[in-house]
């Protein structure tokens, strides 16, 4: 069974088409990275797999299947949702934290909420101050640190935190190295791809037998960054996920909207004159 | 033809749009009374109490010092233009006849509200707007938090009952400490006072002040929490939604005053 599955899925956004047809499978354990050009519609992938396809907007008109779990979201009530995204992570553009809330509140609420009565509070100030130990927050886990005295890197590394500590079975990114200087957004990026936080507690499963790694969907527009990283890349264009393949298929790929993606950086032209000034020195 | 029309089709428009937010509201209350109802069901009972304390510390405990000044110059005022007028005509036994209907069934609920309203509505409207335009109601929602049973069933539960107690500190803050204010000028003893107050007092008195109370409570709490969540997008949006819900809980509180008491009045 898939872990995440769209189906010819159209999203009209307040008069705006975002997504047209789009269709995507992604298994158990697979990281894909979704990537476009700023303003396509990207974000609204994560969010409609959550269920939350227009928040902020007026109208939304969301058609075709999405299906997560074997569940289709469009089926499920109030209370099977919540069920769902509990043990979905995710971590969206600004981080979402709770500004009103301190580092150490906002990271546990997801257990509080959710796992007070099975886990209890000493298990779930483990569980917090294990994930802040691991991505390097120590420091920010003292009691009354807001997220407003945070920079980006901090805030994004406190939702990334927030995002695991329940131990999904799916991690969604949107755009999480965006606007993050270089060596930030290399040491976000690891922590996106390879962090797997490990308890002393078990949490109740509930989602059946899943991969052991989570399945993670990242979107960018910044599509190099990732090519060491995901095992699979796709292109959202006018409204369709097209799937370009693994990072060879990547780089060779001469299609001029992919080019455009990786930058000048992985340009055919710039890489051959610094060979060649390698090959002379 | 055209011009002539535009005026109604305007009018059509604005009652329209009035009917369908209405709609909205009504949709929004059903289901903050709906999260109030499953409130104390096991799955994020104890986050959304420790809410919901907050909430009761941040608009009933807060408020007491501004309530307590209010409420002291509104008692002894009521008191020192009154009792001197009652007295000169022989009937200053109706003294507690009259603070009773006045301070107890009308004007403690009425103040109590718009300090609440003042106070806790703005900075709920203000509050749910910047959560809502921050994209943290987003977050909750993706976190599989129930919105309604974490953000707003707290704000309505700690608004009812910090209303309902701030009613009743009004009232013997108004009736005592107003009373001890006045005796400055006055010259009735306090037994006989309290006696006369005692007397007045029908159990009546109370089911109008308290219902009023938490009517009030859930009114000012949804309208602002409503108004808030109904921001979409930018920092502007605030201060328009909070004014959106102060004007509607105003109104609403007042309206609604009058009924309770004409209602109860006819009884």
């Amino acid at each position: 069974m898939n872990c995440v599955e769209m189906r010819n899925v159209r999203l009209e956004v307040d008069g705006h088409l975002y997504l047209d047809g789009a269709s995507l499978t992604v298994a158990p354990g697979e990281s894909v990275v979704i990537a476009g050009l700023p303003g396509c519609g990207k974000s609204f992938v994560p969010r409609s797999i959550l269920g939350l396809p227009g928040m902020d907007a007026d109208e939304v008109n969301l058609q075709g299947d999405i299906i997560v779990a074997g569940k289709r979201i469009d089926d499920l009530s109030g209370q099977e949702l919540q069920a769902l995204r509990r043990r979905v992570g995710s971590v969206m553009r600004d981080g979402g934290l709770i500004e009103n809330m301190d580092v150490r509140t906002n990271v546990t609420l997801p257990l509080t909420y959710h796992y007070q009565h099975t886990l209890g509070p000493a298990a779930i100030q483990a569980r917090c101050d294990a994930v802040l130990e691991d991505l390097q927050l120590s420091r920010l886990g003292v009691p009354g640190i807001r997220p407003v005295a945070l920079n980006r890197e901090e805030r994004l590394c406190v939702s990334l935190a927030r995002a695991v500590i329940c131990e999904p079975f799916l991690l969604l990114f949107d755009e999480p190295c965006l606007g993050l200087s270089p060596g930030s957004a290399r040491r976000l990026s690891r922590f996106v791809f390879s962090y797997q936080p490990t308890f002393a507690t078990i949490l109740p499963q509930e989602q059946g037998n899943w991969a052991s790694v989570p399945t993670r969907i990242i979107t960018t527009a910044d599509l190099g960054r990732y090519l060491d990283s995901a095992d699979r890349f796709i292109l959202l264009h006018e409204g369709r996920l097209e799937v370009i393949g693994d990072r060879t298929a990547v780089l060779g790929s001469n299609d001029p909207r992919v080019r455009q993606l990786l930058g000048e950086e992985f340009s055919p032209e710039r890489s051959a004159p610094v060979m060649t000034e390698a090959v002379r020195g | 033809m055209g011009a002539l029309l535009a005026p109604f089709q305007a009018l059509g428009q604005k009652v329209i749009g009035s009917a369908l937010d209405g709609w909205q509201l009504l949709r929004f209350s059903l289901g903050s009374v709906a999260a109030l109802a499953r409130f104390f069901s096991r799955n994020g009972f104890r986050a959304s109490a420790r809410v919901t304390m907050q909430q009761v510390y941040f608009t009933g405990l807060e408020a007491l010092p501004f309530l307590s000044l209010l409420s002291l110059l509104l008692g002894s005022t009521v008191l020192i233009q009154s009792l001197p007028q009652l007295q000169g005509v022989g009937a200053g036994e109706f003294i507690g006849k009259i603070l009773v209907i006045s301070i107890v069934r009308e004007l403690g609920p009425i103040i109590t509200a718009m300090v609440v309203i003042t106070r806790s509505g703005t900075a709920m409207a203000a509050e749910m707007a910047t959560n809502r335009i921050t994209g943290q109601v987003e977050a909750l929602e993706g976190m599989g938090v129930d919105v309604f049973h974490y953000l707003i069933a707290p704000r309505v539960l700690g608004a009812m009952v910090s209303m309902f107690c701030m009613i009743v500190y009004f009232d013997v803050v108004a009736l005592v400490g107003g009373f001890l204010v006045a005796s400055l000028r006055l010259t009735m003893p306090i037994s006989v006072y309290m006696e006369q107050i005692a007397g007045s007092l029908q159990p009546l008195d109370l089911y109008i002040s308290l219902s009023k109370g938490i009517l009030f409570g859930l009114v000012i709490s949804l309208f602002s929490c409503y108004h808030g969540l109904r921001a979409r997008r930018a920092p502007f949006e605030i201060p328009m939604v909070a004014r959106s819900g102060v004007i509607q809980a105003m109104f609403f509180v007042f309206v609604s005053s009058a009924a309770i008491s004409a209602g109860f009045y006819w009884i």
